[in-house]
């Protein structure tokens, strides 16, 4: 009998031994999540290597409002935060422990300030500004032009900060009451055995042990305020996103506003990097121990009413004043606003967000089956890196996908891809590939392997197992995930407001452009439907989420 | 038929090798037992030779055509392999019919031979009108034939059974394996079966080899391995045995069975032996005694009124015809 393998050295065992797996690790499927995962990555990258390149009029930038980009995306940073926190916290800590009246209602009431984009809520706060106006020119008299300077500017912070905060915060109440939620019953009780108040419990215990939650919270609020455009634009509060876009349309400056989103996304890959760094060290922390879930304490008295407040305040001003201030202006323009024109862009804008949606949809499909085929970690690690999309802001990815597109039309002497369909559908992807590959993969790894492996002996392709097995299997997640991918992109501006085609406007640059011209009461039939198909994708996100808590 | 060759396979992160060097060879129409304890790694070298696996070392041959070797030259992906597989829980398609099961590995031939192909699969299994059900209103017994009418419905050059009775209760598994059986042979079906018991292999092989440890330690036809096992754990996989050492050979395991006892020595070939514990387990006595050269050895019998601990006795063993 011939022994090949007990006269070959071991040298050559061990290259033949990866040689092999390379072998076994090439097919279709990995050079397609090769392929792709590049593509996602290349227009951040360009944005990244941007950092390196000056343009002609950087010194001019760093020497005039430069600085005040980064200040003002400082401040309102700290500010959205502390005000999401004052908003977050406490609400999701009565809602996980206590109960009240009202307890069922805020518990998913209080998520449901997401579905209104930063940009609508700004639309409608900024009345508040104007109509302290009187209050304003009282000041000037009485105080002089720098003290009316000061105080329309602290206005205008104030509000701009309130506002958004108003619609990021349950990103923190989300992940605070799923932390407070799953903290063991044996811990608080201890913690009262041991002659400690409520509120010493919460401050010392349940705080503590939130932390990961809490940061992790927060930093999706960071990453929201500073991929925002239309918010801060409308109040005009010039942060670092609206620096790309003065820097590229106002001054012409390519270059550099090419280096101003390698800075921005810089520094939300640190946000990221931190926010992981500080989760992981926490993981060890946390008891996998099922154990009894806290019992709700019943609330008596002021502490009852206070309960019921707290929960309200952060929902009134996220929710229901903007919502019925946008339901009061549709009563008022509904008639001129829904003309034959308004219906034409309104399929436009359901067309492009739908047909991205199920391409998008497609893709990440195939993305995240490949790596079921794949089990071997490069392909996974590839996934993952491919989720740098969603963090980077939309801005960011717009300048990336400019630049890769304009360096294609170069190879072809025209503008053949720049200012089409492709580039905004590739910019779409890139940003919210993850959207749907999170659920689906999720989806994908609860069809168990056998399955895959019966349509296999059975004579079927790996594609043919995936359409015939797979996608009936996990049809429900499959159908929600193109719905969020189809929201997400419907409420998009600031990517949009970039890419859009000439005279193609979606029904974000619509309500903006509208908003923009002052005429703000119009602008509320497309801020409501963006608003309501905002909350029909948390209504889906929700059921999602409720459902893998079940399994 | 199926040939496999000094085949090897380590899993990423495991400390030794699920399968190691195991060599075996299948004719057409035979039925081969694997049996050995759960993560033997009897399954592993099954999911080798479907392709579900790729191996470390060595090569598989179908039909005499390479399918699958170290280096992947040949790699024949599963669904070009032309196997049938049998899960351990059938692992139906859930949102699939019956018949839709069965009819899934079929070619796109007419539709009236497919249907005619599903009816008659379903005769052959015993579940003539099942067609419409789904798996979830399938009993236990009842997935695993659909399974198995599925897996041959295609008409595959082999048939692999991955422990197909192991989630059945006793009664249901004895009763299913033996329809099985009747099955593979009506189809004339090439096939292996993993299983852990060994009454299952003793029933339904016309070989078996017993695995261990990665390994296989003995092949052979059910009477060769139930009376020649070739070493104690071979012998202990189907029941009791007796060691006994022949002067001038190797030690041999003795079943009970061909062991008598005689209270006075008959022949020359007869061991003396001493009673040393008697018990009564109802059908008959299990009788404990120790040989001279302090050995112990089981033996069963019909009534043992006269036996008494401690007294002196020989034992007779009649040898095998094989």
């Amino acid at each position: 009998m011939k022994r090949v393998g007990s006269r070959v050295p071991v040298q050559l065992l061990v290259i033949s031994t990866i040689q092999k797996q390379w072998r076994r690790e090439i097919s279709g499927w990995s050079i397609f999540t090769v392929l792709l995962g590049l593509a996602i990555i290349l227009p951040i990258a360009i944005v990244l290597s941007g950092l390196f390149q000056e343009g002609p009029k950087w010194d001019h930038l760093a020497s005039t409002t430069l600085s005040s980009y980064f200040t003002n995306t400082l401040i309102l940073i700290f500010n959205v935060s502390v005000i999401s926190i004052a908003f977050a916290i406490l609400p999701a800590w009565l809602v996980s422990t206590c109960d009240f009246p009202g307890r069922r209602f805020f518990e998913w009431g209080l998520i449901m300030p997401l579905a209104i984009p930063t940009y609508v809520a700004a639309f409608v706060y900024f009345q508040v500004p104007d109509a302290a106006i009187p209050l304003l020119i009282s000041i000037r008299s009485q105080f002089g032009v720098e003290a009316f300077i000061l105080a329309e500017k602290e206005l205008r912070y104030g509000v701009l900060s309130c506002t958004m905060a108003g619609v990021l915060f349950p990103y923190l109440y989300i992940s605070a009451r799923a932390s407070f939620s799953q903290q063991r019953q044996a811990m608080i009780e201890a913690s009262f055995m041991l002659g400690k108040s409520s509120r010493a419990t919460f401050f010392k215990v349940a705080l503590p042990l939130s932390r990961p939650a809490i940061v992790a919270g927060l930093s999706l609020i960071l990453m929201e305020v500073i991929n925002d455009y239309g918010a801060v634009n409308f109040f005009g509060v010039p942060t670092l996103t609206e620096g790309i876009f003065r820097t590229w349309f106002g001054l012409q400056d390519r270059s550099s506003a090419v280096r101003l989103a390698g800075i921005v996304v810089l520094a939300v890959f640190v946000i990221l990097a931190l926010e992981r760094a500080q989760r992981g060290r926490a993981r060890f922390s946390q008891s996998s121990q099922m154990s009894a879930p806290i019992s709700r304490r019943k609330l008596k008295g002021l502490k009852r009413v206070m309960s019921v407040l707290v929960c309200l305040i952060p929902l009134a001003i996220g929710l229901l004043l903007p919502v019925s201030q946008l339901i009061t202006w549709s009563a008022m323009t509904y008639r001129e606003v829904l003309n034959p024109d308004f219906f034409v862009q309104l399929g436009r804008s359901l067309g492009l967000s739908l047909g991205a949606a199920v391409i998008i949809t497609a893709v990440a499909t195939l993305f995240a089956y490949a790596a079921k085929l794949h089990p071997a970690g490069w392909l996974r690690f590839l996934n993952r890196f491919s989720t740098l999309g969603y963090a980077s802001p939309g801005a960011v990815i717009a300048i990336g996908v400019m630049v890769l597109f304009g360096a294609i039309d170069r190879l072809f002497g025209s503008a053949v891809v720049s200012g089409t369909m492709l580039a905004i559908g590739f910019a779409y992807l890139v940003r919210f590939l993850t959207v749907a590959y999170q659920p689906i993969d999720a989806g994908l790894s609860q069809v168990c392997g056998r399955m895959d492996e019966s349509s296999r002996v059975l004579g079927k392709s790996p594609l043919e197992t995936l359409v015939r097995i797979n996608i009936p299997l996990i049809k429900g997640t499959f159908i929600a995930s193109a719905i969020l991918v189809f929201v997400d992109i419907l409420k998009e501006l600031p990517l949009t407001l970039i890419l859009r085609p000439a005279n193609f406007d979606t029904l974000a640059t619509t309500a903006f452009g509208l908003a923009k011209e002052g005429r703000i009461q119009e602008c509320a039939v497309p801020s409501l439907i963006i608003v309501m198909a905002g909350a029909s994708g948390l209504a889906i996100l929700y059921r999602l989420s409720s459902f893998t808590e079940k399994r | 038929m199926l040939s496999v060759k000094d085949i090897s396979r380590q899993y990423a992160g495991a400390l030794r090798p699920a399968v190691s060097k195991v060599s075996l060879d299948l004719r057409q129409g035979e039925i081969l037992v694997l049996v050995g304890e759960s993560g033997s790694g009897k399954s592993t070298l099954l999911r080798l030779i479907a392709g579900l696996e790729a191996p470390d070392h060595g090569e598989v041959f179908i039909e005499g055509r390479r399918v699958a070797d170290a280096f992947g030259h040949d790699w024949v992906p599963p669904e070009k392999r032309e196997i049938g597989f049998v899960f351990q829980d059938g692992a139906l398609f859930p949102h699939l019919t019956v018949a839709q099961n069965i009819g899934y590995g079929l070619a796109k031939s007419g539709k009236g031979s497919r249907v005619e192909t599903v009816r008659s699969m379903l005769e052959t299994v015993g579940l003539a009108g099942f067609e419409e059900r789904y798996p979830h209103q399938l009993s236990g017994g009842e997935s695993q034939r659909v399974a198995v009418a599925r897996a041959l419905a295609p008409q595959p050059k082999l048939i692999l059974l991955d422990e197909p009775f192991s989630n059945l209760d006793p009664a249901l598994r004895r009763s299913l394996r033996d329809e099985i059986k009747e099955i593979l042979l009506k189809v004339e079906a090439t096939a292996i079966m993993v299983t852990h018991d060994a009454e299952d292999a003793l029933a339904v092989g016309d070989r078996i080899a017993v695995f261990r440890e990665a390994k296989i330690e003995q092949v052979g036809t059910p009477s060769e391995l139930y009376h020649h096992p070739k070493n104690a754990y071979c012998a202990r996989i189907f029941g009791r045995a007796n060691r006994v050492d022949f002067p001038g050979s190797d030690p041999e395991w003795v079943r009970p069975e061909r062991m008598t006892l005689l209270s006075e020595r008959g022949s020359a070939h007869d061991v003396e032996v001493q009673i040393v514990q008697l018990k009564n387990v109802g059908r008959h006595i299990e009788v404990t005694v120790e040989c001279l050269d302090r050995e112990f050895w089981t033996l069963f019998l019909g009534n043992g009124e006269e036996l008494e601990r401690g007294k002196k006795a020989w034992v007779r063993i009649e040898s095998v015809s094989m």
